[in-house]
Formats: C-alpha cells, sequence, structure tokens
C-alpha cells in the first residue's frame, strides 16, 4: 500500500469463482484494492485475468453462460445482491477496452454520451466534457476541434478519449483491460503517465500481458494462473524477488 | 526449468559462462604468483603479468553480454539478479587481476634484493586467498551458500595473517634499515593479499545476493532488495 492509499478497501473479493457453463474459470479469487492503488492483474493467456477484471463491474453479465458466486465489494456494497443495479455499478467502477472503441460521434459527443442520459443541462456537460478531456491528458489537443468526428483521432488518442468517457461519469474505480496492446511505444508512455495521473483520482485494476508495463505502473501486482490467484505482492518486490516458484518462472520466461 | 526462449537461455549461460573463465584464469595467475614468491621467479611474475590484459577483455565482455541482456530482455526476479550481480563480480575478478599484477611486480623487485628472511606465514596466507577465490567461485557456479560461509569466515583469518605479518616485518625493518626495501616490498604484498580476500567476499555476498535476495553487504544484517 502506497502512502497516497487509505487503509479501508475500496474493492473486495470473496471467495469469488467464475464460471463458464460448468468450467470454473476463476476459483476462490480473494482481494483487496485499495484507493489511488493501480493494480496489475498478469497471468498467461487463459489464465482468468480478463473474466475476473470484468467481474469488477458486472460485464460478464453480457455473457449469457457466465455465473458469479461469492462476493463483489465496492465501496462496502456487494454489487452482485439481487437489489443492486448494474448499470449503476458501472457508472461506479468504469471501464476501458484493449482496442480504442470510440463512438461514432464528436469527441464531444463521446463524452457527453453517458453524463447527457442523466439529463445534465448543457452548461454542466459542457465542464464535465472539459474536465475528463484535461483529466484524459487530451483536452489540448482537441480543444479546437470538439465538434469533429472522434473517429479523426489517432489510436492514442481515441484511447485516450474513451478513458475520459469512462471517467466523465465519475467512476470511483478504472477498469483497463489490456488498455495499450494496440498502441505504439509513445502512445502507451502517455496512457502510462496518464495513469500515474489519476491515480490520484481513482483506484486503478489494469490486465496487461505486458510485464515490464506491470512493473512501471503498478503498485500491486497479482499473478493469477489456471484461474488461481498464485501471488499477490507489492510490485517492486514482485519482479525482483517473488514469494512463489510458478510466479518466478513466469516472469522470468520458465513458463510453459 | 529452462527459459522459453531458447536465445535468451543461452545468453545467459554465456554470461555465466565468461565469469567462471575469468574465474578461472584468476586462480591460475594466482598459483603461478604463489610459484613466482616462493622461487623467486621475476620470469614467472612477468608471464602472469602479460595475461592481466586477457582479464581486462573478458571484463569488457560481461558488461557487453549483460547490457544486452538489460536492454534486450528486460530480465526479472533471479535472473535480473544474476545479471546485476554479475556486473559487480566482473568489477571484483578484474580488480583482483590488478591486484594480482601488483603482486607480481613486487615480486620483481623483490628479486632484486636480498632476502630478509624465509617466507612462512606469506606463502600460507597466499594460499588461504586462493582457497577463498575458488570458493567464491565455486558459490557463484553452484549458487552454493555453504561456500560462501566458508569465504565469510576465512576473512577473519586472512586479517589475521595480514596483522601478524605486519608485525614481524616490522620488527624486522626497525631492527635493521637494510631490510626496509624488502619488508615493504613483502607488506605491500601481505596487503594486496588481504584486498584480494576482501574481493572474494564481495563475490560471495553477491552470490547471496543472487539466490536469496539480500544485500548483506557492510553489515551483519541481511536486507531485502529492494
Amino acid at each position: 500500500m502506497n502512502d497516497m492509499q487509505s487503509a479501508q478497501p475500496i474493492i473486495i473479493t470473496d471467495q469469488v469463482s467464475i464460471f463458464y457453463g460448468e468450467k470454473r474459470a476463476i476459483e476462490n479469487a480473494n482481494l483487496k484494492f485499495y484507493q489511488n492503488e493501480i493494480a496489475a492483474l498478469i497471468g498467461p493467456s487463459g489464465c482468468g485475468k480478463s473474466t475476473f477484471l470484468r467481474s469488477i463491474n458486472r460485464m460478464n453479465d453480457f455473457i449469457a453462460t457466465a455465473r458469479t458466486e461469492g462476493k463483489v465489494i465496492v465501496e462496502e456494497e456487494d454489487i452482485y445482491a439481487a437489489s443492486i443495479d448494474p448499470v449503476l455499478v458501472r457508472r461506479k467502477v468504469g471501464m476501458v477496452f484493449q482496442k480504442p472503441n470510440p463512438f461514432p460521434k464528436s469527441i464531444y459527443d463521446n463524452v457527453a454520451w453517458a453524463p447527457r442520459k442523466t439529463g445534465l443541462p448543457k452548461s454542466e456537460l459542457n465542464e464535465i466534457v472539459e474536465n475528463s478531456l484535461k483529466k484524459a491528458a487530451l483536452w489540448e489537443e482537441v480543444r479546437d476541434r470538439l465538434h469533429q468526428s472522434a473517429l479523426g483521432l489517432s489510436g492514442g488518442q481515441q484511447q485516450r478519449l474513451c478513458i475520459a468517457r469512462a471517467i466523465a461519469m465519475q467512476p470511483k474505480v478504472l477498469l483497463m483491460d489490456e488498455p495499450c496492446s494496440a498502441l505504439d511505444p509513445i502512445a502507451t508512455g502517455r496512457i502510462e503517465d496518464l495513469m500515474r495521473e489519476l491515480q490520484k483520482d481513482y483506484t486503478i485494476v489494469i490486465v496487461t500481458h505486458n510485464m515490464q508495463q506491470a512493473a512501471r505502473v503498478s503498485d500491486k501486482t497479482v499473478f493469477f494462473l489456471n484461474g488461481k490467484i498464485i501471488e499477490t505482492g507489492e510490485t517492486r518486490e514482485f519482479f525482483t524477488r517473488p514469494k512463489q516458484v510458478e510466479t518466478e518462472n513466469y516472469i522470468t520466461g520458465k513458463f510453459g | 526449468m529452462r527459459h522459453t526462449s531458447k536465445d535468451f537461455e543461452d545468453e545467459l549461460d554465456l554470461l555465466k559462462e565468461t565469469l567462471l573463465l575469468m574465474g578461472g584464469m584468476i586462480e591460475s595467475m594466482l598459483k603461478e604468483t604463489e610459484d613466482a614468491l616462493i622461487t623467486n621467479n621475476a620470469v614467472t611474475a612477468a608471464q602472469v603479468i602479460e595475461r592481466d590484459s586477457q582479464l581486462d577483455q573478458m571484463e569488457k565482455r560481461v558488461d557487453e553480454q549483460a547490457l544486452q541482456i538489460l536492454a534486450l530482455r528486460q530480465p526479472a526476479a533471479a535472473d535480473l539478479r544474476f545479471v546485476m550481480a554479475s556486473t559487480k563480480i566482473c568489477t571484483d575478478l578484474e580488480r583482483m587481476g590488478d591486484i594480482i599484477v601488483n603482486i607480481c611486480e613486487r615480486i620483481t623487485e623483490l628479486s632484486r634484493l636480498k632476502p630478509i628472511k624465509p617466507y612462512e606465514d606469506l606463502p600460507r596466507m597466499m594460499t588461504l586467498t586462493s582457497r577463498m577465490i575458488t570458493q567464491s567461485i565455486d558459490a557463484f557456479l553452484k549458487l552454493s551458500l555453504e561456500s560462501v560461509d566458508l569465504v565469510l569466515k576465512s576473512d577473519d583469518e586472512i586479517d589475521d595473517y595480514y596483522r601478524k605479518i605486519l608485525g614481524e616485518l616490522t620488527v624486522l625493518m626497525k631492527n635493521d634499515p637494510a631490510n626496509v626495501d624488502a619488508g615493504l616490498k613483502l607488506t605491500f604484498i601481505a596487503k594486496y593479499l588481504e584486498r584480494m580476500a576482501d574481493h572474494a567476499t564481495n563475490v560471495a555476498e553477491q552470490v547471496v545476493f543472487m539466490v536469496k535476495g539480500l544485500d548483506i553487504r557492510h553489515s551483519g544484517n541481511p536486507t531485502p532488495t529492494p
């Protein structure tokens, strides 16, 4: 836990198991994520890390065969409780995906889209769009062309737009599923810098296949293997002195 | 378990091999130095001095290999500790080579002087230093903490030898100023051996870092790294 974090976890997963039909993709995952923490989830393809990530804002609800057991508690609320509206969960826990996926609309409308649904007046929308784009480190690049198509932006800019869109709803948590895998090293560097800025306001959980990225940006690293959490630790120690032999083998490339 | 990338595995093996070659060369140079001292043989001493340039080249090769691995492979965990330790061990081995050169230079100078006493403790100290170096290289090769212990324990014995030799030579030089020339050179040799033992200790400490990720330098209390 770094200095910026409070002692109280913002997300707790308690005995979380996730199934696709009969197949168990995640087995008894117990984790805590803290305010202003960046946590990286790593592991080989098919280990369940993205499945686990999606469980934190109920994105697995969109997969017909997916079933979740256990508790996922966000700000002291079990998000899988019957009384909970998953739409409200996703307002609190935003998500950025592997490939930038802006709407085929203007830059402004991409960011304003979700807040507008809540019936906010134009003046407030303008403020939200500007603040969100500033937080996503995109404002200076697009302030003069807010009403042009978002599809005209570069890949890195589109991904930052998607981050602006996610934070427009003022979430507490940002989930990122390999957000830089489609970006070049310069755009990746900008997103990584941005994550460190966003950390001041949000908790970030990122899935990445790039172990150097996990080492660079995260405070905590979690290693998944075959649906199980093998090791969780402070990132600096995780990549220099891992405790488990499976982790050692994976991060040194001896896996498989 | 081996690395998935055979090239990476080969690069790590090559780095280790180069360091072991350096270690082997130090051992053999020190053995010849011991013979040169006992037999007062300036020719052998000169041959040893000539070999030092090979060590210098190996040092550069180790640094280059380590740099390549860091740049191209971004090693982690035990691999990272190995590469880091390799660059430090290589510096210690290269310094040992320089010290052997210093010893051989003093042996050459001594060969032109009248002996002031039969050598007793100095060859013993050299043998012990040589053993420490062998043990430290063995520790590196086999990642053996037992060998590390042997090296660390011997360091105190080396210090005892140094104090004893220094005391005896001081008396000889005080008693007869004609002994000063040779006495000083022998004092230097004892000091050089003491420094070599320190370098062997450094190598052993790096092995602890490689195996356990603990930094035991400069204190008896190991601290985790980072």
